[in-house]
Order: structure tokens, then sequence, then C-alpha cells
């Protein structure tokens, strides 16, 4: 999980994300391959989730300092779960408090499902615009399948500096209506610490 | 000639065999006729029509031809020597007008039907008292019948039939049955007693707000059983009192389905008549007759207890020195609050045994935040959770204690503190206890496997046992599996868990009161049920990135300060708060303005808390049909013995689905009695 981008990997986690085969466009893939790249490098993370399913909404809040750290938060006005992985040791919020225990290993690298891996396989009739303020704008069909089989429209926005800035979807996930969007920042200034 | 006159001999001598029979029958049996009162201001009214006097000495059926309303006062006691029936027809209230006298008094059967009475007082006399109302040698039935503002009003000596009826703010014991009692949907409430009874039946029942105790059950010449009733805001005496002895051997009292809640002098207490006799001073004679009575068996099951207080025990209290033992299976304890030992359970002495147990936020000032052995007690625990009590020396305290299956966890008190030997623990999870899991518990007391998450157990080595929302073992963890197979299967666990999950894995089992996470019915009824985003959580691009929100406390039980789904602020307006409750089947019957207004208001108002919980608690499904918020929160507010609630930890959930099914029947015309089925 540490080695992948914190947001798609969470999907991945949650298993919305699966490998699909099929075509994508030279340049806005390369596009998008550049900036999930970048992204997987930045020092600190910060993304903002939002998915919903059929009638089930949830939203994540992620926080990663690479290497090693990362916090989950979820629904947190409604008082949601959190987790917090520091190197090889997890915290997870319960009822009980905080449970410590031994991170988990992650998925098997062949089961391992990167963006990069879904893009390549899964997009179709993407396009790439530049807008005034510098920032580009991939959309176009994307569809993979891992738990259930997904298909819809992705629109990701690429900030100036090539990191993703903003990511949309909108189709179905096992013929439920799925949304899902998030918003990332690097701005850092955050720390992840074991609680209390 | 001479034969017709032999045979109208014959028939006369017959004639006057056949009368005086009949004659005989008649001094033997006393006058019944039927008779209509139709003199409806007092019971000696003169002039025309019927009064109740006349219609009392002609005996059988006594019905009433009185306008609506009209109050008939009593001036003399009537000895009833046959079998009489007084139906009022839910028009006529007799009055006896405060006077001390014993109404009637009924030699055989009895039964009162749809009739008032008012302001009857006993007779205290140098042998005892009579009953203000009703003295009755036969059977009696009381059948929506309203008492109130009497003293002492009933004695039935006989068998008991009541159903339908009410007794409020009497004076002295509302009822007492000594024989036989069928008591069903009846309501006592604002006495000083409500009923005292030996053998029989109590069902569906509610008890609220009596001075000096509710329910006292002694002298059983048969099975006694109290189910699905309420006990609330008694004061003065526990809820629910039964002698520890019965007069035959082989007798139960079987207490089931009941909810007590928010009683100031225990709910549920086991006595032993021989020391109370002793502490009245009686004659030696009348306690040694006592101590030759047999033990009476008590068991108790899936009963509530919650918010309960007293000085011991405040949801069971008991003296089982005299008696076979209780067992309580699937009893909930929560919030119960002892100024002395044991928050939840006390035994001063004898066996009392706990399965499926919940106990859960109980707190005590003494020894046993939620349970303690008295010296000569031995409590069994078995298949139960004690989590997040507090105070005391020890959430689990006292003398003789076996634990096998049981999970101790996040209490503010020691997990099991332990003042005699004998004691032993199975199978079972401490966790995060404080300030230690242990306190003075020798060496051999912690047996085969065990789970603790320091070093104050002796013989246990400190281990984190991971345990999810549910106090469940995390699948995978060493707690899931380290318990041993053997004691799973045998007495008490039974191959079962807390939930009756089955233990069946030959090779082992999961140590603590889980065997998995319990069923996804199970555990969508409880408070922790997981919440999920709504609208409010939801963004655009232009929003893009923002931290999330503060949040304190755990998942699924928002803290006070942690704003919930559309909770309005001070600068958040309530509109998705509304949006949001109209999606779950609340709405509301006050102008929006006022509603706004109130549930931005936390400080001088309860909407803001109870529409955090309310949300919480309807969330995902929803209401089946439309309920007004404000009702509920007004039902809620006059809920007896309930504070209105300023924030989310002082919302009763229980007296909130009460509101929330009051509600919805006087809405929608139902007669709806659970929760469950005004939801979706």
């Amino acid at each position: 999980m540490r080695a992948r981008s914190a947001a798609l990997s969470f999907l991945a986690a949650l298993g919305v994300l699966g490998l699909v085969q099929g075509t994508a466009r030279a340049a806005p893939l390369d596009s998008l391959l550049a900036a999930i790249a970048a992204e997987e490098t930045a020092p600190a993370e910060r993304v903002r989730l939002f998915m919903k399913r059929g009638n089930v909404a949830d939203v994540y809040y992620i926080d990663r300092i690479r290497p090693g750290r990362l916090r989950v938060l979820k629904n947190p006005r409604q008082n949601g779960l959190e987790m917090i992985v520091i190197d090889d040791r997890q915290w997870l919020r319960t009822a009980s408090g905080w449970n410590a225990a031994p991170a988990p290993t992650g998925t098997a690298p062949q089961a391992a499902l990167s963006l990069s891996a879904v893009l390549k396989n899964g997009l179709t009739g993407a396009v790439e615009r530049t807008e005034p303020d510098g920032s580009r704008i991939v959309e176009g069909e994307v569809s993979w399948s891992a738990a259930s089989a997904c298909k819809g429209k992705l629109r990701v926005r690429i900030e100036a500096g090539g990191r993703p800035f903003f990511l949309d979807f909108d189709g179905d996930c096992a013929s439920k209506p799925t949304v899902f969007h998030q918003a990332m920042s690097y701005a850092g200034g955050f720390s992840i610490d074991p609680p209390n | 000639m001479t034969s017709r006159i032999t045979t109208l001999r014959v028939m006369t001598a017959h004639l006057q065999v056949i009368g005086f029979v009949l004659l005989a029958l008649c001094a033997a049996r006393p006058a019944v006729a039927d008779a209509t009162v139709t003199a409806c201001a007092s019971d000696k009214q003169t002039g025309a029509g019927t009064n109740l006097a006349q219609a009392l000495a002609a005996g059988g059926v006594i019905f009433f031809r009185c306008p609506a309303g009209s109050v008939i006062r009593i001036s003399d006691h009537y000895d009833l020597p046959g079998p009489v029936r007084i139906d009022g027809g839910g028009t006529v209230t007799l009055d006896g007008g405060g006077v001390a006298r014993t109404f009637l008094t009924a030699r055989q059967n009895i039964i009162l039907r749809r009739i008032t009475l008012k302001g009857f007082a006993r007779i205290h006399g140098r042998l005892g008292n009579l009953p203000g109302i009703l003295l009755a040698f036969g059977d009696a039935e009381l059948d929506a019948v309203s008492v109130g503002s009497s003293d002492g009003p009933f004695d039935l000596l006989h068998k008991g039939t009541v159903s339908g009826s009410s007794f409020i703010g009497n004076t002295g014991v509302a009822l007492k049955v000594s024989g036989a009692a069928s008591i069903t949907g009846s309501r006592f409430i604002g006495n000083e007693e409500a009923l005292f009874m030996g053998e029989g039946s109590l069902r569906n029942c509610n008890f609220q707000n009596n001075s000096k105790g509710a329910v006292r059950i002694s002298g059983l010449d048969a099975a006694a059983e109290i189910m699905h009733s309420t006990f609330t805001g008694t004061r003065g005496g526990p809820a629910l009192a039964m002698a520890s002895q019965a007069r035959l051997a082989g007798l139960s009292v079987n207490v089931r389905a009941n909810q007590f809640t928010d009683n100031a002098a225990g709910a549920v207490q086991v006595f032993d008549s021989v020391a109370e006799a002793r502490g009245f001073n009686l004659p030696a004679a009348t306690i040694n007759a006592l101590l030759r009575l047999p033990p009476a068996r008590f068991a108790l099951s899936y009963n509530r207890f919650s918010g309960n207080g007293g000085d011991r025990g405040a949801a069971i209290n008991a003296d089982l020195t005299r008696a076979a033992g209780l067992a309580s299976t699937g009893d909930i304890f929560t919030g119960n609050t002892s100024t002395g030992d044991a928050g939840g359970v006390f035994a001063t002495a004898g066996a009392l045994t706990l399965t499926h147990a919940v106990l859960r936020g109980n707190r005590a000032a003494g020894r046993g935040a939620a349970i303690m052995a008295g010296p000569a007690a031995q409590i069994s625990v078995s298949n139960s959770l004690v989590i997040g009590n507090s105070g005391g020396d020890g959430a689990i305290a006292g003398g003789a204690i076996t634990l096998a299956n049981v999970t101790v966890a996040q209490n503010s008190a020691a997990g099991l503190s332990l003042v005699a030997p004998g004691s032993r623990v199975v199978n079972s999870i401490f966790a995060g206890n404080q300030p230690a899991n242990c306190v003075r518990v020798a060496a051999g007391v912690f047996q085969g496997r065990n789970a603790v998450s320091d070093a104050s157990c002796p013989g246990v080595a400190p281990s984190q046992p991971a345990l999810d929302t549910f106090f469940v073992p995390e699948p995978g963890s060493a707690a899931a599996r380290d318990g041993d197979a053997a004691v799973c299967r045998a007495t008490p666990v039974n191959g079962v868990d807390l939930t009756f999950q089955a233990r069946h894995d030959p090779a082992g089992c999961a140590l603590g009161a889980f065997e998995r996470a319990p069923a996804a019915k199970l555990s969508s009824r409880t408070d922790r049920r997981e919440a999920h985003a709504d609208a409010a959580d939801d963004f655009t691009e232009r929003d893009g990135y923002h931290p999330p929100p503060l949040t304190t406390g755990s998942p699924g039980n928002p803290s006070p300060g942690t704003p919930s789904p559309g909770i309005p602020t001070p600068d958040q307006p309530s509109a998705d708060t509304l949006a949001a409750l109209r999606g779950l089947g609340v709405d509301f019957s006050v102008p929006d303005r006022d509603l706004r207004e109130w549930l931005a208001n936390s400080e001088f108002t309860p909407y803001p808390a109870i529409t955090t919980v309310l949300l919480n608690l309807l969330r995902p499904k929803g209401l089946r049909d439309l309920v007004f918020l404000d009702v509920i929160v007004f039902n809620y507010e006059h809920a007896p013995g309930v504070r209105s609630p300023r924030e989310v930890r002082d919302v009763n959930l229980d007296v909130l689905e009460a509101a929330i099914v009051e509600g919805y029947n006087t809405r929608h015309g139902t007669a709806v009695r659970a929760f469950a089925e005004v939801m979706r």
C-alpha cells in the first residue's frame, strides 16, 4: 500500500479498481501517467475523496508523508473510522479506543493495482486541453473491473506543476450509479504521529 | 274418587317437598338479582329510582344508568354475601370522600368493570389494616378499573385477575393479591407502593414514579413471572423486590423482557425474609417459621437495566443466602450508578450467574463498578461484555468470581479486583482497563488461555488484543483463535458466544465474549451502526482540498464536540439537518424559522442534542412514515424522570425510541409498541 499513490491505492483497497484490456490515446495518457508519477514522489500529500455508490456516500481524508506515514479518516463528521500507519505499525481508532497492531504487508504485488495500469488498459477516447491558468484537463472513458465492473467518464485536472489536482469519475459500478471525486493538496504543513 | 284424592295427596306431598327444597335452597343462598342503579348522586340516595345500596343488597349484576361523568358519593360499607359484578359502563365514578372504611367486603366472587373509584381510605387497626375499597375473600376481577387518590384500596385474598386497569396516585399499596395473580395491561403510576403479590403472572404493565417501591413478591405457593413490563422512576424502594424463599419447594420467579429505567433505589432486589423479620424485631416463632421455608430460584432474562441508582447493586441487589440461586441470561446493564458497591450487579451471598450479559457504563463509588461479589457469594460470568464502567475498586470485584469467555475492556477501574480466594478466569480478555487490568489478583486465578493488555494479572504475559468496534477480536488476531475449545464447549460457555453464535471449531475458539463479529441484523440494532457521509460532505472542483473537520471520541458515538451531519453550529445553518431529517422520515409541525432557531441553540434547547442522536439512530433506513420532530422532542422531554438533554451523551436512547413510537402512533392512529416496527 505504501508504495502506491495514496488515493488510488485506497480505491484499490476498496475493491473499486481492477484491470481490463483496452487502449488509450498516447498523448493524454502520457500526461496522466506523468502526473501520477509526480504525485507518487511528492513528499507530502493530502487527499479529499468523496465517493457515492448507489445511495451510500462516504468521504475519506487521506494524508501521506513519504516515506512510511499514512493517515486515513473516513466520514469524520459522522465520527467514522480513523487509521494511522507509520512504517510497520498501524493504529485503528475504534469504540474501545486506539488499537495498535502490526501493519499488514499489503496486497501481493501481482494483485496490486495502480492507476497507471488502469489508465493504460482502460482509458479510451481521452482528450486533453490546456486551461488559461496553465493547468491541463484530461477527459475520457474509463473502465476496469475488480470486485465489480466499472465504467464511466473520467476527468482529471493536472496542475501546472504536473501533479494531479482534481479527479472526477461519473459512471456505474456493478450496475449501480457511482461517482467519486477527489481533490489533492501537496502543500505539506502537517504531521502524522502515533495516537496518544 | 278415592284414587283421585290419593293422587292429589301424593301430588300435594310432592309439591310440599319441592317447595321445601326450594325454600331450603333460597335460605342457603342469598337472593341474587340484577339491578340497574339510576340514583346517581349517592349510594343511599332517596326518592325515585334504585340506589347503589339497594343494588348491592340485591347482588348479582349491577349496571348504572347515569349521565356520563356521574360521581356517586359512598357513605357506608357493604358486606356482599353473594357473587357480584359491578359494571360502571365507563361513565361512573364512586367517591369514598376520604372516609376510612372498607367499601366492599366480598365473601364470594366479585367483578369490578369499567368503573372509576377515588377517595377511599383504609382502616388502620391494631391487628392490621383493612383496605379502602375491596376486601375480597373469593376470586376478584378488576377489568378496566381506574383507581386514584385512595389509601390502600385493594386486598384480594384469593385469586386476583386485573386487566386494563389504572392505579394512580394512591397511598399505601395500590393492589395486594395474596392468591394467584393474573395482572395484564395495567398502569401503576404515582402510588406509594404499586403491587404486592405472590404467585402468578404480571405482564405488559407499566410502573411509573411510585414513591416507596413498585412490586413486591413474597409468599409463593406456585411459580411467578414478571414479563414485558416497564419500571420507571421508582423512588424510596426497589422497583421489583422478591423474597428469597417460597412456601413450597422448587418454585421459581421468572423475570423476562422487562425494562428498568431510572429507578433510584435499585431495580431488582432479592431480599432475605429472615433478615427482614429480624430487622423488624418479629417474634422468634415467626423467624423460626421463616427459616423453615424452602428456597426460591430466580431467572432473569433479556431485561434492560439503564440509569438505575442505589446504594448497592443499582440494577440487581441479591441476597441469595436462603435462595436457590439467581441466573441472569441476556440482560443488559447500562449507565446504572451505585453510591456504594456494584454499579450493576451485587450478590451478598449465594450463587449468581450472568451469561450473555452486557455491562456498560455503570458506575460505583465503592467496589465493583459493574459487578461485586460479597464475601459469601459465588458469581459466575460467561459470554459477557464488561466495558466502559467507571469508579469503584474494580469493574468486577469482590470474592469468588468465575469468568469464562468474558471481555473486560476500557473500564475506568481495574478490570478485576479480588479480596477473597476462589476465583478463576479462563478464555477471557482484559484490555485497556485503568489503572490496571488486575488488582490484588493471586497467582493461579488466571488459568488456561487469556489475553491481558498489561502485566498486572499474574501468570499472563501482556499482549495487545486487537478488538474492533464491537470488542470482537479482529479476524486473524491471536485473540480470535487462542481460546481453549474445551472451555468453549463446556458449561457455562456451552458452545456459543454472547450473541449465541456457535463456537464450533473443535481446534479452538475466540477469547472473550464474541466468537466473531455479530450478525448484521444484530449489529444494526446497536447505536454504533456505521454512519455514512451525506450531501454536506460532497464538494466540487472549485472547493478543492480542505482538511477534515476536527473529531474527537470513538467511531459511531458522536461526542459532544463533534459536528454531525448537518447539525447546526452558530455559523452553520440547519438546512442540511432539516433535509437529512426529512429524508429519514422526520418533519416538523412548527414554523420553519422557530425550528431553525432551536436547532442552532444547544444551550437552551434539547434540539441539537436530540437531533444528532436521532439522525444516527434512524440511519440508514429511516422511518416508515413521517413523524414530527417537535412532537418527538416534546414526548422525550415529558417522559418521566428524564432531563432535557443539552449534550449528545445525555440523550437516553430508550426514551428517544419510545418518544418516536409515541409520535408515530399519535400521528398515524396506530398502536405500534416496538421501535423496530416504525422503521423502514
